[in-house]
């Protein structure tokens, strides 16, 4: 029985689980890079669009805001099928891991835009007054000062973030990409197979506290 | 020298400042005080442009401020340094980066900011706290900080938006000591916006009194303090009152500091046989010196007597009515 399960075990998980592991991964980073750029983007346009910005835009700030919201209120699963024909026309597949970074994206960049800008809407108004008073420009006073400032926030956030989209990544895996949440799905659940579906659910348990780890190691050295 | 023209200023509809004119000289020390809501803070910002003003003229050195459009701004504003209540550094960089920001921003060398930082760690009095980060400074250090890097371009002119009201009262006279050293060191124009009016009398040396956006009061410290104007008193509250005799008369006598050593009071009762009680004494520091004053309750009948030996004398005095608010 021992020896048997063990046996199961090893062939599921070499034939299936690592590569599960490595799409699942794959996806999320994929999506992180992506979303951290396009939401530090976003986050400083709001930012310095807002009423009391450096630049108030009411314009801009609003219509990012809208879509922003718009993005957020859709459930992960609802997004990924309503952009189909968007994410075929760009990735050129609407299925597997590739078809998946697509809305994961999409979504995940609007999260992160309301990270950034909730980080840097905490940093002290007196403190960008003080660095206006010495001369600081815009762009200085974005880098220099208010990033400088965020970046405790906007590392805890974008861990929330990771692990958000961790779990979308799966629930994109349960519609049609691949990875850690299809294994699960098809293999686990489908086929009343209880061995490979909690051994989905202990890996993703073991993602998550990695990247927590992560998370914590990199917030400690700042 | 700093010219304020007329300067008004609107926020939507509540009208901040209203036609405020003000001459300011270089290297003085001047204290700008008010109400919460009385215009200064704002008065103060549009000295530097951080608030642009919609009527009027600013003219620092015959500059026009609105006149400066971005970069001839930011270059200009080197000229004007600034600190504030809540101290204002960066918590993630250390004391000795904290004061290079503004020289980094400004793409001096490294050798440069590095002489510089040391220099103005030194006039500020904390060359040990060089790497210690904010979180683990006390309030007075901090805003020595926040001096040292205000200090860092060489401004001409400092401006202090409450710097000292979240400090105990010895810390923020230590903060106004090292003010005023820096002010008759480098002859720079300090502008003290403040609620502590222990601070502005004793350490500024002309105060404006911003009362609803309009100046309702200014002067030279001394004067303005020892004849209490209405709305001075105002701003004081009971802190001015004293409760006087209702009879007689009542005379406020104000002594120099070389007066007060001439035993005055007993040779007043010797030579004029008047009769007379002390209500209230008390020393005041202020920037022209120390001040000594009293009042005195005198019988109707002794009064020609005082006053005329008090002229005599050239013991400045006035009559103190009952304050009426």
């Amino acid at each position: 029985m021992d020896a048997e399960f063990i046996a199961k075990f090893q062939k599921y998980f070499e034939g299936l689980f690592l590569q599960a592991i490595a799409d699942t991964l794959w996806m999320l980073i994929v999506t992180m890079i992506l979303a951290v750029i396009g939401g530090f983007v976003l986050g400083v346009v709001l930012i310095l669009t807002r009423r009391d910005g450096l630049h108030p835009n009411k314009a801009v700030y609003q219509s990012i805001d809208f879509i922003v919201n718009f993005i957020r209120s859709f459930p992960i699963m609802i997004l990924i099928v309503a952009l189909l024909p968007i994410t075929r026309f760009v990735m050129g597949t609407s299925i597997g891991v590739k078809g998946a970074v697509f809305p994961l994206t999409v979504a995940a960049t609007a999260f992160m835009a309301r990270i950034f800008e909730n980080a840097m809407v905490e940093v002290d108004p007196q403190l960008i007054e003080a660095a206006k008073s010495f001369g600081a420009s815009d762009f200085q006073i974005i880098f220099k000062v208010i990033l400088k400032e965020a970046v405790p926030s906007i590392v805890s956030g974008t861990t929330l973030a990771a692990v958000t989209y961790l779990s979308a990544t799966t629930i994109a895996g349960a519609i049609g990409a691949g990875g850690l949440g299809s294994v699960a799905m098809n293999y686990g659940y489908h086929r009343f197979d209880d061995m490979i579906l909690y051994t989905g659910v202990i890996i993703l348990c073991v993602i998550v506290q990695i990247i927590q780890l992560i998370g914590k190691f990199i917030y400690k050295r700042l | 020298m700093i010219e304020i023209n007329k300067v008004c200023k609107s926020f939507h509809k509540l009208q901040v400042l209203k036609e405020i004119n003000m001459k300011l000289e270089d290297g003085k020390i001047y204290g700008l005080i008010g109400q919460s809501g009385s215009g200064k803070s704002t008065l103060l910002r549009c000295i530097n442009g951080l608030t642009v003003y919609d009527k009027g003229s600013i003219k620092i050195d015959n500059v026009e401020i609105s006149s400066l459009k971005n970069a001839e701004l930011r270059k200009f504003r080197q000229n004007i340094g600034m600190i504030f209540q809540n101290y204002s550094l960066l918590s993630r960089l250390n004391v000795y980066d904290n004061i290079a920001l503004p020289m980094r921003c400004w793409k001096y060398g490294r050798e440069e900011i590095d002489k510089r930082v040391n220099e103005l760690l030194d006039m500020v009095q904390i060359p040990d706290k060089k790497n210690a980060f904010p979180k683990e400074l006390s309030g007075g250090q901090k805003q020595r900080v926040a001096i040292a890097r205000a200090l860092a371009m060489n401004p001409k002119v400092l401006l202090c938006d409450e710097a000292t009201s979240a400090l105990d009262p010895n810390i923020a006279e230590t903060i106004m000591e090292l003010l005023t050293e820096i002010n008759k060191k480098l002859g720079i124009t300090v502008i003290l916006v403040t609620h502590q009016l222990s601070i502005v009398k004793t350490y500024c040396e002309k105060i404006y009194l911003l009362e609803e956006g309009k100046i309702a009061a200014e002067g030279e410290s001394e004067e303005f303090f020892e004849n209490p104007s209405r709305e001075l008193r105002n701003l004081m509250g009971m802190q001015g009152i004293t409760a006087l005799p209702e009879n007689g008369r009542n005379l406020r006598i104000i002594l120099n500091e070389k007066q007060t050593d001439e035993r005055l009071l007993a040779r007043m009762a010797l030579e004029t046989k008047g009769a007379f009680s002390i209500v209230k004494a008390d020393a005041e520091q202020y920037h022209s010196g120390r001040v000594f004053y009293m009042i005195i309750h005198v019988e109707e009948e002794c009064f020609e007597k005082i006053s005329s030996w008090l002229t005599e004398e050239r013991v400045r005095w006035n009559l103190e009515k009952e304050v009426l608010l």
